[in-house]
C-alpha cells in the first residue's frame, strides 16, 4: 500500500502543507522540533485514528485553531482511499473514507495498515513487560475485532475481581461470589493466552529467518510466550481454563492477602532468547536493540501475510541508534516497501545504501520542501 | 452570564424549569420548554398531570412476590390464575418485564433482581434479590428457571452465581440465547455478535 499524498490543515506545527511522496523511500531531514514526528503522527492517524503520543486529540490542534484535519490519498491494491480525519475542539473527531463518514473508530482502524518504528521500539526488549504485552495486544487486535472486544472484557473483568479481593478483607462474606468471577476470567483469559500463542508461533518463524539474516547466520533468535498460568504445552480452550481455574484456587492466599489477582494474561510476558540465553537479562545493548528490529520486521512480514500487502513503513528518528550493518538490513526492507524516514543529520545516512528511487525533503518550522532529485537542495 | 441563567425568570417558573432539569434526558433547553408549556395549559390539566405524579408515586409498589412494580400487591401477573405457575424468569430490572411481556409468548412468573452483582459499584449477592428468589423456589413448586439478566459481564457474573445455587435444588436452570438480530442481515452483524451466535449454535 501507498501513501500518494497527505494535506495538512492547522495539524500540530503545520499551518497548511499540500505534499505528495514518492513510491519508495521517502527522507526528511530537519532540526528538533521543526515537525518531522507530527508528519509521522499524521501518517499513522490514517491507520489508527488515535495518536501515539498524545491521548487527547485536541493536542493535535494547532494552537489558536479551533479544528485540524489531515487528509490523505492511500493506493492500495485493488482501490485507491480518500481518507480524511477532522479534530475539532468542539466536536467529536470525525472519519471519513472515499467521502463517507466513518461513525466508529473499529470501523476505520485498519483500512490501511502501517508500521510505526521509533526510539521507543528499539526498547521493547530491555523495557518491562507491559511494553511487550502492549506490543502483542495491539498486533493481534489490528488484524482480529474480536481479540480486541475480549481483551477489554478481560480487563473489566479484572478490574470487578480486584475490587472482589479488596472488600473481602472487610466483608469475609463475598468469598461465595469469587468463584463466578474466577469462572470469567479463566474464561476470557484463557481465549487471550490461545491467541497470542498462535501470534507468538507466527512472529517466532518470521523473526527468525529475518534476525539470521541480521547476523550474518551467527544468532538463533527464539520467543518463548511466559504465561504467569502453568499452562505448559497445552493449546485447547478448555485445558487452559481448567489450569487457570486451578492456578486461581493455588493462589488465593496471596491474592487474598494482597487484594490483587497475581495471575493471568495481564502479568504474562514474552522472552526473548537469542542462541538459548536470555536477552533482557544477559543480552548486550546491541543485541537487545537487533531483537527488537527483528521483532519489527517480522511485524511487516505478518501484516503483509494477513492482509495481503505491504503497510507503510515509518521510521522515526531511529537511525542514530543503529549501527551501519543494522542500517543496511533496515534499508534493504525499504525497497520493497514506501517508508517515510526522519532525520536530524544526513550524515547518518550512508548516501551509498539508499535505494535509486528515493525522494528528500527538507522539514522546517512547519512547512515541508521538496529537494530537487538527487540533491539535497531545496526545490524551489 | 452562563448559558442558562435562572435568576431571570420569577421564583416559581424558576423552580420549576429546575425541578424538569433534573429528570433523566432533560436539558436545560427542553426544561425551559416544558415549563413554558405548562404555563400554556390550563389550570385543570395542569393539575391532571400533577395528580398523576402523586397518584403514581402514592400507589405504585413494589411487588412482595416477584419485586416488579404494581398497584396491588401481589402484582397482576403473580395473581393471574392463567400463567404457568412452574417457571420463573430473572430479569435484572422492571423495564425488562415489559420488554419480555411484549413477546406474548412467555406465559411463567417473573422475579426482578433489581441490579446486577458488580464489586466495583459495591454491590454483591446479598444486595439484590436473590435470596427472595431462593425462597420462592423453595416454597412454591418451581421447575425452571431461566436466568435472562443482561448480556454483559455483569448480567452474565448474576446469571452464573444464581444458576450456582440454584442447579443442586434439581431444577431446569436455562440461560437465554445471544446472538443475532431476527430480520437483521448476516453481513451487517458485528464479528463479536456473530462469534456469540456461533458459539450457542444448535443443531437443526
Amino acid at each position: 500500500m501507498r501513501l500518494n499524498n497527505i494535506v495538512l490543515y492547522n495539524f500540530r506545527n503545520y499551518h497548511y502543507t499540500n505534499i505528495k511522496f514518492g513510491k519508495g523511500l521517502n527522507v526528511f531531514i530537519g532540526d528538533n522540533a521543526q515537525g518531522k514526528t507530527n508528519l509521522i503522527e499524521a501518517i499513522y492517524l490514517l491507520s489508527f485514528g488515535q495518536s501515539f503520543k498524545s491521548l487527547k486529540d485536541s493536542h493535535l490542534i494547532r494552537l489558536n485553531s479551533t479544528d485540524a484535519r489531515v487528509k490523505a490519498e492511500v493506493e492500495k491494491k485493488r482501490e485507491t482511499l480518500e481518507i480524511s480525519l477532522t479534530f475539532s475542539k468542539k466536536q467529536k473527531k470525525q472519519f471519513e473514507i472515499n467521502n463517507i463518514e466513518i461513525k466508529k473508530l473499529k470501523d476505520f482502524i485498519g483500512n490501511v495498515n502501517v508500521v510505526l518504528f521509533s526510539p521507543d521500539d528499539l526498547k521493547l526488549v530491555k523495557e518491562g513487560p507491559s511494553h511487550r504485552r502492549k506490543f502483542i495486544d495491539s498486533e493481534i487486535s489490528q488484524v482480529s475485532p474480536n481479540y480486541r472486544n475480549k481483551l477489554m472484557c478481560y480487563h473489566k473483568i479484572l478490574y470487578q475481581r480486584n475490587t472482589l479481593l479488596k472488600e473481602l478483607q472487610k466483608k469475609g462474606r463475598l468469598i461465595d461470589s469469587l468463584q463466578i468471577w474466577n469462572l470469567q476470567l479463566a474464561d476470557y483469559g484463557a481465549y487471550l493466552i490461545l491467541k497470542r500463542k498462535e501470534f507468538i508461533n507466527k512472529m517466532v518463524m518470521l523473526s527468525r529467518l529475518i534476525h539470521r539474516r541480521i547476523t550474518d547466520g551467527l544468532e538463533e533468535l527464539d520467543i518463548k510466550y511466559d504465561s504467569s498460568v502453568e499452562i505448559g504445552n497445552l493449546n485447547q480452550h478448555k485445558d487452559i481454563k481448567k489450569v487457570f481455574l486451578e492456578d486461581l484456587k493455588k493462589n488465593f492466599e496471596e491474592e487474598y492477602k494482597r487484594g490483587t489477582t497475581i495471575i493471568g494474561p495481564h502479568r504474562d510476558d514474552i522472552k526473548i532468547f537469542i542462541n538459548g540465553t536470555d536477552v533482557r537479562t544477559y543480552g548486550s545493548q546491541g543485541q537487545q536493540r537487533t531483537a527488537a528490529l527483528s521483532l519489527k520486521l517480522a511485524e511487516i512480514e505478518l501484516i503483509k501475510s494477513e492482509v495481503g500487502d505491504y503497510p507503510i513503513l515509518l521510521l522515526d528518528d531511529v537511525f542514530s541508534e543503529l549501527d551501519e550493518k543494522r542500517r543496511y538490513h533496515l534499508l534493504s526492507y525499504v525497497k520493497k516497501i514506501q517508508t517515510f524516514l526522519t532525520t536530524t543529520h544526513l550524515s547518518e545516512l550512508a548516501a551509498n545504501l539508499l535505494p535509486e528511487n528515493s525522494e528528500f525533503f527538507v522539514i522546517q518550522n512547519g512547512s515541508i520542501k521538496r529537494c530537487l532529485h538527487g540533491t539535497f537542495k531545496v526545490d524551489s | 452570564m452562563t448559558y442558562f441563567d435562572l435568576h431571570q425568570y420569577a421564583e416559581p417558573m424558576a423552580r420549576l424549569i429546575e425541578e424538569f432539569r433534573k429528570l433523566p434526558g432533560i436539558g436545560p433547553k427542553t426544561a425551559q420548554r416544558l415549563a413554558f408549556h405548562i404555563l400554556s395549559i390550563p389550570e385543570n390539566k395542569a393539575k391532571r398531570l400533577a395528580q398523576a405524579i402523586i397518584n403514581a408515586k402514592q400507589k405504585i409498589v413494589y411487588c412482595s412476590v416477584c419485586g416488579n412494580l404494581t398497584d396491588t400487591d401481589p402484582c397482576k401477573i403473580c395473581s393471574a390464575a392463567n400463567r404457568d405457575r412452574s417457571i420463573i424468569c430473572i430479569v435484572e430490572d422492571p423495564r425488562d418485564v415489559f420488554a419480555m411481556e411484549k413477546t406474548r409468548e412467555y406465559k411463567g412468573l417473573y422475579h426482578i433482581l433489581h441490579g446486577a452483582i458488580s464489586p466495583m459499584e459495591g454491590i454483591g449477592p446479598d444486595d439484590i434479590r436473590i435470596k427472595e428468589l431462593l425462597e420462592r423456589i423453595r416454597k412454591e413448586k418451581i421447575k425452571e428457571i431461566i436466568l435472562a439478566t443482561n448480556p454483559n459481564i455483569e448480567g452474565e457474573a448474576t446469571a452464573m452465581y444464581i444458576a450456582r445455587l440454584t442447579k443442586p435444588l434439581g431444577i431446569k436452570v436455562t440461560r437465554i440465547a445471544h446472538g443475532i438480530p431476527v430480520g437483521g442481515d448476516l453481513e451487517y452483524t458485528d464479528e463479536v455478535t456473530l462469534t456469540k451466535a456461533l458459539e450457542g449454535r444448535k443443531e437443526i
